[in-house]
């Protein structure tokens, strides 16, 4: 499978970015260390409720917060102390593109994995046992579907008031039915073969047979689907950044570090460097995911195996 | 085919029933302070703090939401708090819900078309849509036609022209735009051709066309969409100048579905260029032209049809962003300012809005892939 994925130049693209991003996260303290650096240091990796576990004293310490350089309004380009230049109220560019790539795997894991984890849940019940759960649980689906997303995840974001966390609810709120459908279409098919009889045969009681037959068979289109949604689930916490509803002011994030080009937008011109590394990163993250996840569905998709596209 | 349709209009009562109590769930959220402003008509109404709490009163926006009923009163005891049921005699034996009166209510005045009163425009939400609805038509209507037919050629040429340099660049090309933010693209877009190269300018109209436009004397109003009334009034100028503005959000708006539609189209041809039947038809000595026209063309368009449907989500989605960047007084830049100020009778009208279009869009994109798919109806 990883053979696979090496020979193809779109996967391995693909690949190199996901790693380079991970990369910068991991290495983010370093690259760019908080003025006032955590203690221990250890916590920039580990949660912190893991160190206080082992007996070890945590400060509270927010390495998020973008360091500013004055309060000036206007942002101003790049020099030697800022190489990427400075937001309007002089947040640091590099800076916040650095920790901003933790922000972005914050955020898109946190929702890929909770869609996820619904959907395959709902979606196993779903195909499973069919009938009237089934119904129920697809018209529930089908209300859910019903809105466009991002419309609906800006009016629960809004109810719900501003805040990346509140981004994230609205995202999961609104993204576990895709993945509830799709698992539920493969569940059903998956339930009629000889393997599921077989196991019904012995005596095996249905969560068994869901979670040990059913569902290691028919997870791998969901695992696309997740890893497409990395990239998509990120654009859209940055859209809703955009606009206003994600995190304060001078909180490492894209999206918030786009969303003050809202007060220049016929300066664009002069003022590139807030658009384009920001943009950029959102650019290279997303296209980094989907390329994966293109590559994931043809290595995963035996339908597509032999087949050259 | 009747039985079909039957069956997708049936569903459609509890689709929109669905998401009107969906949406009146996530405004419970909220305090009945905050529900209020979905009511009123009158902003003046909300100043006075003793005229709040009537007004609560009056649209009883302090009721439980569920109410249920068993025929006897119920106590059940949780350890942290005691739910109490009340009895209704009349209720069977079986217990039931009745219907919130409080949705109900708020369901009455959506229905009789209070939105409530919206902040962001000072005027009651409905009107405000109104009056912002021509201007995002005129988008949407620029946006499909050309994101439709140069979707569905490029994406049948790159299938038919397979591993060449053109099948390779419209692959490219449309795994970027599927990647590229909307919003990144769009102030690219501005940063090039208006603040760079000055080419196309944001909002809907320059200052003398506008001036033009809103003096009744000089021009008739008939649509409310720029181009096509300027066209009537014989206003070429002015036909021009709103051409120049709506080049940039279509642009913006269009290229994620457009990428979505050449990759479908492209795979989908490429599905059906192996089929036997294609081959039979080439074997049969038929023109290669005609071949992809008539036998591979009518059925890779199968898939393109629901695709074309999935697109207008992401126009809904995205005029909402393009609107905000290119300062074009639409819906999508009401809803924007609306999210940024919190204002949730503006937001929900918009959603109220774009849902209906999505759902009614849905049903027609159905019914078009039953009749252009003989299969479905055999289902």
């Amino acid at each position: 499978m990883i053979k696979r994925l090496l020979k193809n130049p779109i996967s391995v693209t693909g690949l190199v970015l996901v790693l380079f991003f991970t990369l910068i996260a991991l290495a983010a303290p370093v690259l760019a260390p908080p003025p006032r650096p955590c203690q221990p240091l250890l916590s920039y990796w580990v949660p912190a409720w893991i160190l206080e576990g082992f007996g070890q004293k945590v400060q509270p310490c927010n390495p998020y917060k973008i360091p500013q350089d004055g309060r000036w309004a206007t942002p101003k380009p790049p020099s030697e102390k800022h190489p990427m230049g400075t937001t309007a109220y002089q947040y640091d560019i590099l800076y916040g593109l650095i920790w901003g790539t933790r922000t972005a795997f914050n955020v898109g894991l946190t929702v890929t994995l909770s869609i996820l984890l619904i959907g395959l849940v709902l979606g196993a019940l779903s195909g499973y046992y069919g009938r009237w759960v089934d119904e129920l649980l697809m018209r529930i689906t089908e209300i859910f579907l019903a809105f466009p997303f991002l419309v609906a995840a800006m009016v629960l974001t809004a109810i719900l008031g501003r805040g990346l966390d509140k981004v994230m609810i609205a995202l999961v709120v609104f993204g576990w039915p895709t993945y509830a459908r799709l698992v539920r279409g493969e569940v059903l098919s998956a339930k009629e073969r000889e393997y599921v009889l077989a196991a019904r045969a012995s005596g095996a009681s249905d969560f068994r047979i869901i979670f040990r037959h059913v569902l290691p068979n028919t997870i791998y289109p969901a695992l696309v689907l997740a890893s497409l949604d990395m990239g998509s689930m990120v654009l859209s916490a940055a859209a809703l950044s955009f606009l206003g509803l994600g995190s304060g002011t001078g909180y490492a994030d894209w999206g918030q570090m786009i969303s003050f080009t809202r007060n220049y937008l016929t300066d664009l011109d002069e003022y590139w460097y807030t658009v384009i590394y920001p943009g950029g990163a959102i650019l290279f993250f997303v296209l980094g995911w989907n390329l994966l996840g293109d590559a994931f569905r043809d290595v995963l998709d035996p339908r597509l195996r032999g087949v050259k596209s | 085919m009747l039985a079909y349709i039957a069956r997708r209009l049936l569903l459609l009562p509890f689709i929109v029933l669905g998401v009107t109590v969906l949406i009146f769930l996530m405004l419970q959220l909220l305090s009945p302070y905050a529900r209020l402003a979905l009511y009123i008509q009158d902003p003046a109404q909300l100043k006075d703090p003793r005229q709040l709490e009537r007004l609560i009163e009056l649209y009883g926006l302090n009721d439980p939401v569920l109410v249920p009923f068993t025929h006897r009163p119920l106590e059940i005891s949780l350890g942290f708090t005691t739910l109490r049921i009340a009895g209704d005699p009349d209720c069977g034996f079986i217990c039931y819900c009745h219907c919130s009166p409080q949705y109900l209510r708020w369901l009455g005045e959506v229905v009789r078309g209070n939105l409530g009163w919206s902040e962001t425009d000072k005027m009651p939400v409905l009107s405000a849509l109104i009056s912002r609805f021509p201007a995002t038509l005129e988008l949407a209507i620029f946006a499909i036609l050309p994101l439709v037919l140069i979707g569905v050629l490029l994406g049948v040429l790159a299938a038919v022209y397979h591993n060449r340099p053109l099948d390779h660049t419209t692959r490219i090309l449309s795994i970027m735009g599927y990647a590229f933010p909307t919003f990144v693209f769009g102030l690219l877009m501005l940063m090039l051709f208006y603040g760079r190269l000055g080419w196309f300018a944001p909002e809907r109209l320059t200052q003398w066309a506008s001036d033009i436009v809103q003096n009744p004397t000089l021009f008739t109003r008939f649509t409310g969409l720029n181009t096509i009334d300027a066209l009537l009034n014989g206003r070429w100028d002015v036909f021009f100048n709103a051409l120049s503005h709506i080049v940039l959000p279509v642009l913006t708006l269009s290229y994620v579905s457009w990428a979505l539609i050449v990759r479908i189209t492209r795979s989908a041809m490429l599905e059906t260029l192996r089929q036997e039947y294609v081959t039979v038809a080439r074997a049969k000595g038929q023109r290669e032209l005609i071949v992809i026209l008539k036998h591979a063309c009518r059925n890779a368009l199968i898939p393109v049809a629901t695709i074309s449907g999935l697109s207008f989500v992401g126009l809904l989605n995205g005029v909402v962003i393009t609107e905000t960047i290119f300062n074009y007084r639409g819906l999508g830049k009401f809803a924007a300012d609306a999210a940024y100020n919190l204002d949730i009778p503006s937001v929900l009208g918009f959603t109220l809005f774009s849902t209906t279009i999505l759902v009614a869009m849905n049903l027609l994109v159905d019914m078009l892939y039953a009749w252009i798919d003989p299969r479905v109806r055999l289902d």
